[in-house]
């Protein structure tokens, strides 16, 4: 069955519609081609490590550390984000990598797992005075990682 | 550069690997070459992905050369015995001046999406969390090692991931940025398919500037080679479309062959992610209504092919303990009712995303053009929303920030399939004006 609606309206809307989505693509091919040539076309002039630095940011160069230690396997990880964890727990594997977002989480995996190490993201987000005491009676700081000349991260070892 | 060429390789490999099924096994002897080439890359695929999933049930080493040499063969075998057939076989390319430029342009976005898939690395949150995670791990154990699943709590069945293995074992070591070439194949194997299947309908130049249209649409090409490639949702529409493609040629033809060829896909669909598996079972579906209809049941043993697929990764779930899907466990939540329809009717609008494509698709159910092939292909987009729309009432999250978060994910399986109903819709209807 094929029933067509003899409306020139319904033709004249169907058309401009037609019409609109060609342009609209049109517009975004052109837009497409020049962020290419404008911007994107740089990356290849771009070492690896550097793509990853520029995209990463300061995740980079603190997982490859960790990622390099031979004394690091497993750690917790302290970080408001969870962009830190998915990537650290990725970029870092066969180590492995725990995400706990508050002191209290903290103190309870302490208690129950034998992870030695703890990697505190942008420590300026966490100034809790209780965490800082925690740390202090059951941590020491084991390596301060640096960004562009500002702490990034800092690796505590447990007591 | 060697393990670009590597990678190139392996995805020719696999086109060549779906070929030489294709053609060995005469399953679309009606088709066109370019048809077959847009089947072969899923087909390739999808027999990678099961074969090192038998391997690692029956603990068979992966390696190269177990990896690679039952597909020499099956290629020689075919090679030997087409020989004479692959000189006969040619595309038709466009003669006349704008079917150029649409061709023109076609390659050329092709070539923008592959360039762009190089020049950045894995930055997609799910490529991190869960299928580049799994891939490596899955790598350096060598077999499809649940712990990891565990570790990454992730829901998502490993199909992807095996694909990535597969990469990584021709590669020797592990390599996230140039595997992503993975993905502007997939997205150029969806243009392939939805030209031919268009060619069937309408003329080269419609069907170019069709495909051309669709292939500019924004989410398509941040998945297929831009900032969100690494996601398993391109490579699922791209199942999505090769499945709905065979329905349509079983309900036509009514070969066992397709319906065959039809249980595997959507079985490796359901492989590559969960929501695969409400497509399994609504394609399916369709498919046994017309055996019965047709009172054809001694095709229905084939409908094990795909359920078995699905079955045996459900088993491994179970006896392994694995996270199973957190958004399908609470009851439906009906007053999110309004919620859900007034942020899909946000996304449908969005046109950064989707230019025009929703909003064509919802204008070509109110302006009735009621051809068959239109009203089948819509009720198809349709249900599978439907389930969507299930899993956000029953969801544990924020459903806004749920919604938000995820569902210009879940329509990118459906836009190849949308988009050839709108397609379908716009070539009656200019036809129509024709006359």
């Amino acid at each position: 069955m094929d029933i067509l609606i003899k409306s020139n309206k319904i033709k004249i809307i169907v058309d401009l519609f037609i019409f609109l989505w060609i342009l609209v693509s049109l517009a975004r091919l052109l837009s497409y081609y020049y962020q290419f040539l404008s911007n994107d076309i740089k990356l290849f002039a771009l070492s690896d490590s550097s793509k990853r630095q520029q995209f990463y940011g300061d995740m980079y160069p603190v997982f490859q550390l960790i990622g390099k230690s031979s004394r690091i396997n497993t750690l917790y990880l302290l970080s408001k984000d969870g962009k830190q964890y998915f990537y650290g727990r990725y970029a870092m594997y066969p180590k492995k990598i725990y995400w706990v977002e508050s002191l209290k989480e903290l103190q309870e995996s302490v208690k129950t797992n034998q992870i030695n190490y703890l990697l505190m993201y942008h420590p300026t987000d966490f100034k809790n005075k209780q965490l800082q005491a925690y740390l202090k009676s059951h941590f020491v700081n084991y390596q301060n990682i640096y960004y562009h000349n500002s702490l990034s991260s800092v690796i505590y070892k447990k007591l | 550069m060697t393990d670009t060429f590597i990678v190139v390789v392996g995805i020719i490999f696999l086109f060549w690997i779906g070929y030489s099924v294709i053609e060995l096994f005469s399953v679309f002897p009606k088709a066109s070459l370019l048809e077959k080439l847009g089947f072969s890359y899923g087909l390739g695929a999808g027999f990678v992905i099961l074969q090192l999933f038998l391997y690692s049930l029956f603990h068979i080493t992966w390696n190269i050369v177990s990896v690679l040499v039952p597909w020499f063969v099956l290629c020689f075998i075919y090679w030997l015995r087409s020989k004479h057939k692959l000189r006969k076989s040619k595309l038709n390319f466009p003669r006349k001046f704008i079917d150029k430029i649409f061709l023109f342009l076609l390659i050329g976005n092709s070539v923008y999406i592959i360039l762009e898939s190089l020049s950045r690395p894995l930055l997609a949150w799910d490529g991190w969390a869960t299928f580049f995670l799994v891939a490596k791990a899955f790598f350096y154990s060598g077999n499809l090692d649940t712990s990891v699943i565990a570790y990454a709590h992730t829901s998502n069945p490993p199909g992807l991931n095996l694909l990535l293995a597969y990469f990584y074992i021709l590669l020797r070591h592990f390599n996230d940025s140039t595997v992503l070439l993975i993905w502007p194949a997939f997205y150029i194997s969806i243009l392939i398919l939805l030209y031919s299947s268009l060619r069937q309908i309408a003329s080269q130049r419609l069907s170019l500037g069709l495909t051309l249209l669709f292939s500019l649409t924004p989410n398509l090409v941040r998945h297929g080679g831009r900032f969100d490639t690494g996601n398993a949702d391109i490579i699922l529409g791209y199942f999505f479309f090769f499945s709905f493609l065979l329905l349509k040629d079983f309900i036509i033809y009514r070969k066992t062959k397709t319906l065959i060829l039809l249980n595997f896909v959507l079985g490796i669909g359901a492989l590559i992610k969960s929501e695969g598996v409400p497509s399994l079972i609504i394609i399916n579906s369709i498919a046994i209504l017309y055996i019965f209809y047709k009172k054809d049941f001694s095709k229905l043993i084939v409908f094990l092919i795909g359920f078995c697929i699905v079955g045996i990764w459900q088993v491994i779930k179970v006896m392994n303990n694995l996270p199973s899907n957190p958004f399908v466990v609470n009851s439906f939540m009906w007053n999110r009712i309004p919620i859900i329809f007034s942020e899909f009717g946000k996304e449908f609008l969005n046109i950064r995303r989707w230019n025009l494509l929703w909003i064509g698709f919802v204008l070509s159910m109110f302006i009735l053009r009621l051809k068959k092939e239109y009203l089948f292909t819509a009720a198809i987009v349709l249900l599978q929303l439907a389930v969507y729309f299930g899993v956000y009432l029953k969801t544990n999250l924020n459903p806004v920030a749920h919604i938000e978060s995820s569902f210009d994910r879940l329509l990118l399986h459906l836009a190849p399939i949308a988009f050839y109903a709108v397609s379908v819709w716009a070539i009656s209807f200019l036809e129509n004006k024709k006359k």
